[in-house]
């Protein structure tokens, strides 16, 4: 069995909880390592998909740098999927996520007719503060509105305190990816994912000379 | 000679002066011929010649272009050796010896060739000599690069120095007047010679420069500023003048400065006549290509420090550029709100300032609607990359290798087939830089190669009883920016760990302990009061005195300011992301 590497870029706004997320998913626990781990980047995590079949997550997380609107360029390039994370309590980062994910879209460097479709989910972080102001179905709606027919944008509301929903919403992605790969394998060619990435690859090497 | 009508001529023949040191070249090792024989020498080598020539490697071929001249060829060889300064090698320690060699004239001629012979489109010859000279002095005191001296004093003298360099100088400070320029540069330049200019009287209301400015009509719109002499584009006043930016210089230099640019203009004798088709392939050379990538570097770097000089130790352990939240809007430089926005953290003022650097990139390359100048300024950028990357300054450098791999400009696949071998050479190592692979590996290796340098302790009593680099053992030094961001992620990171251990975490470390002589005490008092997360500070401290620590070399740079220059960078003018995005695909379909 193939195992995959998928590449999961985290944006929001600054302060929404990502890296706790991720340390959340990483380590199921709240902040709770106490060693000094600077040097490490992505971290990766195995995750087992529905179907079976079991992926390597490799989390990219924009740690403190949200703000360099430039550095979205390396961040995101060769990304598999998308996590949108916002403050529940905040709701300012709400509705920057549309900003996010345009810029994400935008400098993925993806081919066009990919961009629809490409695999996005929205996390509601910090439900465990009694304070919030956006609601479910403010999320649901926003999700709506830019899920494309092959591509349901799923929402979530976690809390990276008590980890709540983390697994899932981490889950979850890992599932969206393989869907399109199953179909193409289904054709009878399963080198399809290899020339998507292929194709990615020629366009960065053209973009370096 | 005569044949060839293209513009490449004029440079091959004023490129008559380099024969003999490429030919000298052409003898060492490991050369690199041009491919494209965009400044191919008019007079015959057989391409054969080349064979010899050892390819770096990493190197891949450019493919030849349709336009390349068929005729027998003398390429202008470049290089980028390992031991040669101009490579981009690991260590960044040979800088510190700098010596130019025959090399560096190989390098700087044939850039001042090509914007001497721009210099004649554009109206500031004159200027650029000044410039050059002064650089040359400049550079003599500051970097001993001697060679770059004699290149520029013969030109400004016509001293017999060398007597190929100084037939092509004279036959360029002959060339003001325009007659000369028909003799003596054959075919092209005469299409740039200047209309007898009409009596025109200097206190004449400055021209926006806007309106001979990069291609299309599209960006011609009315500058919010008129005395702002550089005038490229508009996006929005906003964006105009940045707000993070609170030391503004006044806008009085500006003016003068650009009444000394029209003075200068007028006295050369030059007008530019946009009316007239023949000039238009070659509108007003870009702002990028009138200076010195070294000057245009320091000025940068000049600015980098002043940003950096801000920031204290306090922002950074609380953390202050994630609480001033801007909108999101401002971060894209799309300007609205940002004038409300106070900014009082001087971290954010370094955010947005590598922000709008990053636009500012782009906008200059996606703006140049020929494609030979656009190639021109990729070249340009790389070079002040390369020279970024020499002289430590990390945060220009990550600016300018970012907007070069931005979708805008990478996508330019034409433009890019014919940026000059050298340059790709440079940005082909360069551009792996600004990877956050591995914790931003490559930048922070860098970074930790020049901090080590300094004694951090020392550095953090400097900056903080205001020292500076007075004190002898700093004036060694070479200036080094960082590349904050860095460390910024690290904070972040960090922060999340806990400060305090809980009392199990306590308990289990010191669990093997309790048996020995009479600690239980001491260790019953340990679990019932948490442990504080000692590490977490300790790694604090170190990020701060690693900023200290780089604010210090930042003062280590001993660059002149030079006024036109730094003021236009300072209030650099970018395109909006929509523009940007109609520009880059209006250069290449």
């Amino acid at each position: 069995m193939p195992k995959d590497i998928l590449k999961v870029v985290i944006i929001g706004d600054g302060g929404v909880g990502k890296t706790c997320l991720r340390n959340q998913f990483i380590h199921k626990r709240f902040t709770s390592s106490y060693k000094a781990t600077i040097g490490a980047d992505f971290i990766t995590k195995d995750v087992h998909t529905d179907d079976g079949r079991k992926v390597t997550l490799q989390l990219w997380d924009t740690a403190g740098q949200e703000r360099f609107q430039s550095l979205g360029v390396s961040y995101y390039r060769g990304a598999d999927a998308c996590c949108l994370v916002y403050d529940t309590t905040n709701f300012q980062t709400f509705h920057n996520l549309e900003r996010w994910r345009a810029d994400f879209l935008k400098q993925s460097s993806l081919p066009p007719d990919l961009l629809e479709d490409f695999p996005l989910i929205l996390i509601g972080n910090k439900i465990d503060i009694d304070d919030r102001v956006v609601s479910r179905r403010q999320a649901r709606a926003w999700a709506q509105q830019h899920s494309s027919p092959r591509m349901e944008i799923r929402c979530f509301e976690a809390s990276a305190k008590d980890g709540t929903n983390v697994e899932e919403a981490f889950s979850c992605i890992a599932g969206m990816v393989k869907i399109p790969q199953l179909e193409f394998d289904m054709d009878g060619s399963d080198s399809f994912h290899l020339n998507r990435r292929d194709d990615s690859l020629r366009g960065r090497k053209s973009c370096a000379c | 000679m005569q044949l060839s009508l293209s513009r490449e001529s004029a440079i091959n023949i004023l490129d008559n002066d380099t024969i003999t040191e490429v030919s000298e070249f052409r003898h060492s090792d490991g050369l690199q011929p041009r491919k494209d024989g965009r400044k191919d020498s008019a007079i015959g080598m057989p391409p054969s010649h080349h064979k010899h020539s050892i390819s770096l490697d990493n190197t891949r071929e450019p493919k030849p272009s349709l336009s390349t001249p068929v005729v027998p060829i003398l390429k202008r060889s470049r290089r980028m050796s390992e031991n040669s300064q101009r490579g981009v090698n690991d260590s960044n320690e040979w800088a510190a010896r700098l010596t130019f060699g025959l090399r560096s004239v190989k390098r700087t001629v044939p850039a001042m060739y090509r914007s001497l012979v721009e210099g004649f489109v554009g109206n500031n010859t004159s200027d650029n000599a000044c410039k050059c000279d002064n650089f040359g002095q400049e550079s003599r005191i500051s970097q001993g690069s001697s060679d770059d001296m004699m290149d520029l004093r013969s030109y400004k003298s016509n001293s017999s120095k060398s007597a190929t360099l100084n037939a092509s100088y004279r036959n360029r400070r002959v060339g003001k007047s325009s007659s000369h320029i028909e003799q003596s540069s054959g075919n092209e330049l005469r299409l740039y010679a200047p209309r007898p200019r009409p009596s025109q009287s200097l206190t004449e209301p400055p021209r926006n420069y806007s309106e001979f400015s990069i291609g299309s009509d599209m960006y011609q719109q009315p500058h919010p500023n008129p005395a702002c002499p550089y005038h490229l584009s508009i996006s929005s006043p906003n964006v105009a003048s940045p707000p993070n930016i609170s030391y503004v210089p006044s806008t009085l230099s500006k003016a003068k400065s650009f009444s000394t640019d029209m003075e200068s203009s007028i006295h050369s004798g030059f007008r530019i006549d946009m009316q007239s088709n023949i000039t238009l392939r070659h509108p007003q050379k870009p702002f990028i290509l009138q200076h010195r990538s070294e000057v245009i570097m320091q000025q940068f770097c000049i600015i980098e420090k002043e940003l950096l000089e801000r920031v204290t130790w306090v922002e950074i352990v609380e953390m202050r550029w994630k609480k001033t939240r801007a909108p999101v809007s401002q971060r894209s430089g799309e300007g609205n709100g940002s004038a409300s926005n106070v900014l009082d953290c001087n971290i954010d003022a370094v955010i947005e300032w590598f922000n709008i650097t990053y636009i500012w990139v782009i906008s200059e390359i996606v703006s140049i609607h020929s494609l030979e100048v656009r190639v021109q300024v990729i070249e340009k950028f790389i070079r002040i990359a390369l020279k970024c990357y020499h002289h430590r300054n990390y945060s220009t450098l990550l600016q300018i290798l970012l907007g070069l791999q931005s979708p805008y400009v990478s996508r330019l696949n034409k433009t890019w087939n014919r940026v000059d071998q050298y340059e790709r050479q440079i940005f082909e190592r360069l551009k792996d830089l600004p990877n956050p692979e591995r914790n931003w590996k490559r930048v922070r290796n860098c970074m930790t190669s020049a901090v080590e340098a300094v004694a951090e302790t020392q550095a953090v009593e400097a900056i903080l009883s205001d020292d500076g680099p007075d004190q002898p053992m700093f004036l060694s030094q070479r200036g080094s920016i960082p590349f904050l961001g860095l460390y910024l992620a690290d904070m972040t990171s960090n922060a999340e760990m806990p400060t305090f251990i809980s009392n199990s975490a306590a308990r289990a470390d010191s669990a093997p302990s309790t048996d020995n002589n009479g600690t239980h005490d001491l260790v019953n008092r340990l679990a019932k009061t948490p442990l504080v997360n000692y590490n977490k500070f300790r790694i604090t401290a170190s990020v701060v005195k690693h900023v200290m620590a780089f604010q210090l070399l930042a003062k280590c740079y001993q660059f002149e300011r030079y006024d036109s220059v730094y003021d236009y960078l300072k209030h650099m003018v970018c395109m909006d992301n929509d523009d940007i995005r109609e520009a880059s695909f209006q250069c290449e379909e």
